[in-house]
């Protein structure tokens, strides 16, 4: 190696919303991207953290920077080095928006309460629609309608979205309820499916393959391009599912 | 008036650079797989840099002109015909209507791009032309081109000295450098390098590797030796286009333009953003070895590129633009 890795640097401490004192680190991603990265877990404290720090950077955003994706624990920038001023003191467009960002996070302060939106989901769990559900629950060995029961009793964050355009991650399930992916994941799961997997639910916008367990489905559209947002899920929503019938799905799903 | 599909090729696809500000949604930037070639041909043509072209692989497709155009080929090197007649990549040529144009064979490269001047009308989504495969509203009905397809172009040329079905290469091409495929793709390392051990760390630049022929604009899957450590799958986080993963397998994957957002697997590192379009086109018949370097450097590279780039348009749409106007 040329010079000595320099993707690692000890950047700052945070205090989350419990009180936790974090250390974010700075990780470069190769000449057009670094990252702003906690202790690697899903947890409720760490994405305050992760989402008051989008929050700050989408407030006016700094030219040249292309992207930012909030994750579980980090948060990476994306950035068009040809679109950033260097200065004597940062050479490099690199160390330019990384001085811009810091600076920006300065005073940076955590509520746990920031600016959520609160989404209400409704979910048909009619085992027609799930079909994982009959199974799922007696490998847990609870009933069915305690399975549904515990999935639609807390509300979840969205952590954040990938896999798919508006594939929203969300947590945490409830210990009861975890899991295991499919060890071969079906190859055609339908739009609206509400699912499982580990600690996190999920709802698959768009007919896609996927390994998570079925046990729902959602007549909302989560993904619809002609909308100007077409997502309909964001990083750091707070959603609550709510059980319909068959019926009420029926009547519900776009025609 | 448009350009119609012959004979559809391997995979014909609208790309320009990429649809930028979303991926916080999920939704991946994709764009050109060798997005110095398709800003190339754009500059031929006298189009912005960015502007939408037709990305092809090989086989590639047979097309026919429906009116008279400018257009200008760029990348891979398939031996491009019009009429049967051989034309050169990185020219400007002006084609009649009614004129066909097919590639007779690989020569060089993995990608191509056909642009024309005044780009092809297509409606953005998201802010970018490029195909996200299955929205219909992205590219071309957000799929790749089937035969008898309409590519509809925006403008509008009439070359009355020019007979039917014919064609004019302009008298200029750019001097450019072609790719060099022997000297290592440059790198920097990324999160969990270090989950390789000492041994694996060194052979990621002491080996040689292959490009496997089931890789895609998704992604190359890369075959070298077996790199070992302390591997363990992540909580998922942010990719991008260059990102080496580190497979269960002990293999390593590049990801590419149509890249997922999110992924959870072990990023050993990053190829450097400057040599993204050479690992594009980058043969699967060549070693491919990997080097590191600074990410100043790095910087400075992608400059220079882009530096050459502007250059290069600059001269090439002054050049067509006062060969237009006499």
């Amino acid at each position: 190696m040329k010079e000595s890795p320099d993707y690692l640097i000890p950047s700052m401490r945070i205090t989350a919303p419990n009180g936790e004192l974090l250390s974010v680190l700075i990780e470069w991603n190769g000449d057009q991207s670094f990252s702003l990265v906690c202790r690697e877990a899903i947890d409720e404290n760490l994405h305050a953290v992760i989402r008051a720090i989008w929050q700050v950077l989408q407030t006016a955003p700094l030219p040249g920077i292309t992207d930012i994706i909030p994750t579980f624990h980090s948060i990476t920038i994306v950035f068009n080095p040809l679109k950033i001023a260097r200065t004597p003191n940062h050479p490099t467009a690199g160390e330019a928006i990384l001085h811009q960002v810091m600076s920006r996070l300065n005073h940076l302060s955590i509520h746990a309460s920031f600016s959520k939106w609160q989404i209400s989901i409704p979910v048909c769990y009619d085992a027609t629609l799930a079909p994982d559900l009959i199974t799922l629950s007696a490998q847990l060995s609870i009933s069915p309608d305690e399975l549904v029961s515990l999935h639609h009793s807390k509300p979840y964050t969205v952590y954040m979205l990938g896999f798919l355009p508006g594939f929203a991650y969300m947590g945490i399930l409830d210990a009861r309820i975890t899991a295991p992916r499919h060890a071969r994941p079906r190859t055609h799961v339908q739009a609206g499916s509400v699912a499982i997997a580990a600690q996190q639910t999920g709802i698959y916008p768009t007919d896609s393959p996927g390994g998570w367990q079925l046990i729902g489905r959602t007549p909302i559209r989560m993904f619809n391009p002609l909308e100007p947002n077409p997502c309909f899920l964001q990083p750091g929503d707070e959603v609550t599912f709510y059980p319909i019938s068959l019926n009420e799905y029926q009547q519900l799903i776009p025609q | 008036m448009s350009i119609r599909i012959i004979k559809k090729g391997s995979l014909d696809a609208i790309q320009d650079l990429g649809r930028f500000g979303y991926q916080h949604l999920g939704i991946p930037p994709s764009g050109a797989l060798d997005p110095f070639a398709l800003q190339l041909a754009n500059g031929l043509v006298g189009n912005a840099p960015g502007e939408a072209g037709l990305e092809l692989f090989f086989p590639a497709p047979t097309l026919q002109f429906e009116k008279d155009a400018i257009i200008a080929i760029s990348g891979a090197d398939w031996q491009p015909c019009l009429q049967g007649i051989p034309v050169e990549i990185n020219r400007t040529i002006l084609v009649k209507k009614g004129a066909v144009l097919t590639f007779q064979q690989p020569i060089a490269g993995r990608v191509a791009y056909l642009t024309v001047r005044g780009g092809f009308q297509i409606e953005p989504w998201l802010g970018s032309g490029s195909t996200q495969w299955g929205v219909e509203l992205s590219g071309f009905k957000g799929r790749a081109l089937q035969k008898e397809d309409l590519l509809p172009l925006r403008s509008s040329f009439e070359f009355s000295t020019l007979a039917p079905e014919s064609f004019l290469p302009l008298p200029w091409k750019p001097a450019l450098q072609t790719n060099s495929f022997n000297t290592p793709i440059r790198l920097l390392p990324d999160s969990h390098f270090n989950f390789l051990d000492e041994a694996s760390q060194k052979r990621l630049t002491s080996a040689t590797f292959s490009i496997l022929p089931q890789s895609n604009r998704m992604g190359f899957l890369l075959q070298g030796p077996k790199l070992t450590g302390n591997y363990r799958e992540l909580i998922s986080a942010a990719v991008r286009r260059g990102t080496i993963q580190w497979l269960p397998d002990e293999q390593i994957v590049l990801l590419m333009a149509d890249h997922p957002t999110t992924g959870g697997y072990p990023r050993i590192a990053q190829v450097i953003a400057a040599d993204l379009p050479k690992l594009a086109q980058w043969p699967a018949s060549l070693p491919l070895q990997f080097e590191w370097i600074s990410r100043s450097d790095a910087e400075q590279i992608y400059r220079e590129q882009h530096f050459l780039l502007t250059q290069m348009q600059n001269a090439a749409g002054n050049r067509l633009a006062s060969y237009l106007e006499s």
